[in-house]
């Protein structure tokens, strides 16, 4: 997934350094793919304490265990495999700021109209996003957060969480349906219908009354 | 992956055969919309504190491991090392700790001397297992000076000394740190009554020498709610507070959190009624368990300081 320069050793050639007892290799490793590794926790916790702590774990755990490593799939694979345990292993022993919401439009605060996508809107937008994850079930969260987030292949997700490519595909449409009416208020030329801002005259959609 | 999920995060309707297509995004373009509006939320970036805490986490496990095989390769037995080389196939670092990674790859041609490797493989065995019991008999001579200079004895004294074993300035001044530890207690907050076994002693600063930073204890009750405010608070007032000289092991775990930059508070005090210390840099406060080192940090919250 990462372009090397030329002479830059692979991943797969600092992890067999680091088993062979090279003590820079592995924070080597890290830092090649420490990025993508720090999306990952970050997206699946929804805190970035919490995933300061998993992603720690997960490369404590990763530096220790280097040796198990096989070889039957990519050194990102393992390692983000290992980031995607680290986390929600995390989530299930400190189950906290769960976010309920019954999916209803109507509940939702009734957003500014966005004109222009400017930083503090994108900054705005990903916290809303955050607040969205932590909808749903933390598995569904992780297939999701893999394949649309971060764009990794169906078939790679399924090998990172010990599932089939079905369960993924499955997954991440359950989390798509169920994200659909929060993220569309997002979007530039929003709000949805039925979620308009009190006025005297906006007809109401709820049915009901007179 | 683990399989014990929370009831709450089992979803009946996740598993389909494999090859299953994804109706609903097919059916529904609206989802394809929700894939691409996904995509193009920015990744967020790796803070550059928390990745050198990471970095000098995995440094540390480096440095141990690096430790480690030098204790092994200069273990009393002069089997050890051959018989590492001469090891059966799949545990070439028996004599190391259990999770230690495999270091060396097995030398060739050895395998015709598996019987004489057998009867080696106990020799390191036994020297691992003196050297085991010398380090033991040492600590619990370190847990005794720890134990008579306390002014609370400890049952465990053992694992009292063994939470300080580098730390021999620490254990050295246990004794006098111990008295002075004890009259700030006697004016402290009610909650920092005792030494917790496995918890070195803070030792009085010493004029002449020049810490990293010193570890003050105020006795102030932190609350979490107030825990910024406070902290900010005792950052800039820490007159009339007892000051200490941090062990090794308290040094590390704040460098661990800090990121490698000086604390600007670290405070033996309590946080919602448990002994605990309070750290904080220009940016953030940590609470941290009182046995918190570098490979073991005890957080038990963070918050930042706004502003």
């Amino acid at each position: 997934m990462s372009d090397l320069a030329p002479g830059e050793p692979s991943d797969a050639a600092l992890l067999r350094q680091h088993c062979e007892g090279d003590p820079d290799s592995f924070g080597l490793l890290f830092k090649r793919h420490s990025g993508r590794l720090w999306a990952v926790a970050l997206r699946i916790t929804c805190d970035p304490d919490d995933a300061a702590d998993a992603l720690q774990d997960a490369m404590i755990s990763a530096f220790r265990r280097a040796a198990d490593f096989r070889g039957d799939s990519a050194v990102t694979t393992w390692l983000h495999r290992i980031v995607v345990n680290a986390s929600l292993d995390l989530l299930r022993r400190h189950p906290a700021r769960a976010v309920t919401w019954s999916g209803d439009p109507a509940e939702l605060p009734v957003p500014e109209p966005r004109q222009v996508l400017d930083s503090s809107a994108a900054t705005d937008s990903r916290l809303d996003i955050d607040t969205a994850l932590r909808t749903l079930p933390p598995p569904q969260r992780a297939a999701l957060v893999l394949v649309d987030m971060l764009g990794y292949p169906v078939a790679d997700v399924a090998v990172i969480l010990g599932v089939s490519e079905g369960t993924v595909k499955s997954r991440c449409a359950r989390s798509r349906a169920k994200l659909l009416p929060y993220l569309a208020h997002l979007r530039t030329g929003f709000p949805l219908p039925g979620n308009q801002p009190a006025t005297g005259n906006v007809p109401s959609e709820q049915g009901g009354g007179g | 992956m683990s399989g014990q999920w929370p009831p709450e995060w089992e979803d009946t309707g996740d598993v389909l055969p494999a090859g299953a297509d994804q109706p609903d995004a097919e059916a529904s373009p609206r989802l394809a919309e929700v894939s691409a509006y996904l995509a193009s939320v920015p990744a967020p970036a790796l803070p550059d504190s928390i990745g050198a805490r990471i970095s000098a986490a995995l440094a540390a496990e480096a440095a141990t491991r690096t430790a480690g095989r030098n204790h092994g390769e200069l273990s009393p037995a002069g089997g050890t090392t051959e018989a590492n080389g001469a090891a059966s196939p799949g545990t070439p670092s028996e004599s190391l700790t259990p999770e230690s990674p495999a270091l060396a790859p097995r030398p060739a041609g050895r395998a015709p001397a598996r019987a004489r490797v057998r009867r080696r493989l106990r020799l390191p065995k036994a020297s691992t297992g003196l050297g085991l019991l010398v380090a033991c008999l040492l600590f619990a001579g370190f847990g005794w000076v720890v134990s008579r200079g306390s002014s609370q004895s400890s049952s465990s004294a053992a694992a009292g000394a063994a939470a300080a074993p580098a730390a021999s300035s620490s254990s050295a001044a246990g004794s006098s740190g111990s008295g002075a530890e004890s009259a700030p207690k006697a004016s402290g907050s009610a909650g920092s009554s005792a030494i917790r076994p496995g918890v070195a002693p803070l030792a009085p600063v010493n004029p002449g020498a020049a810490p990293l930073f010193t570890v003050i204890e105020s006795g102030t009750a932190y609350q979490h709610a107030a825990l910024a405010r406070q902290a900010r608070a005792r950052e800039a007032s820490v007159a009339g507070a007892a000051r200490f000289t941090p062990t090794s092991q308290l040094i590390g775990c704040v460098l661990h959190f800090t990121g490698g930059t000086l604390p600007r508070l670290v405070d033996r005090a309590s946080y919602q009624g448990t002994d605990a210390y309070v750290i904080a840099s220009s940016s953030r406060v940590w609470v941290v368990g009182l046995g918190c080192t570098a490979a073991k940090p005890e957080l038990v919250v963070s918050v930042p300081l706004a502003g």
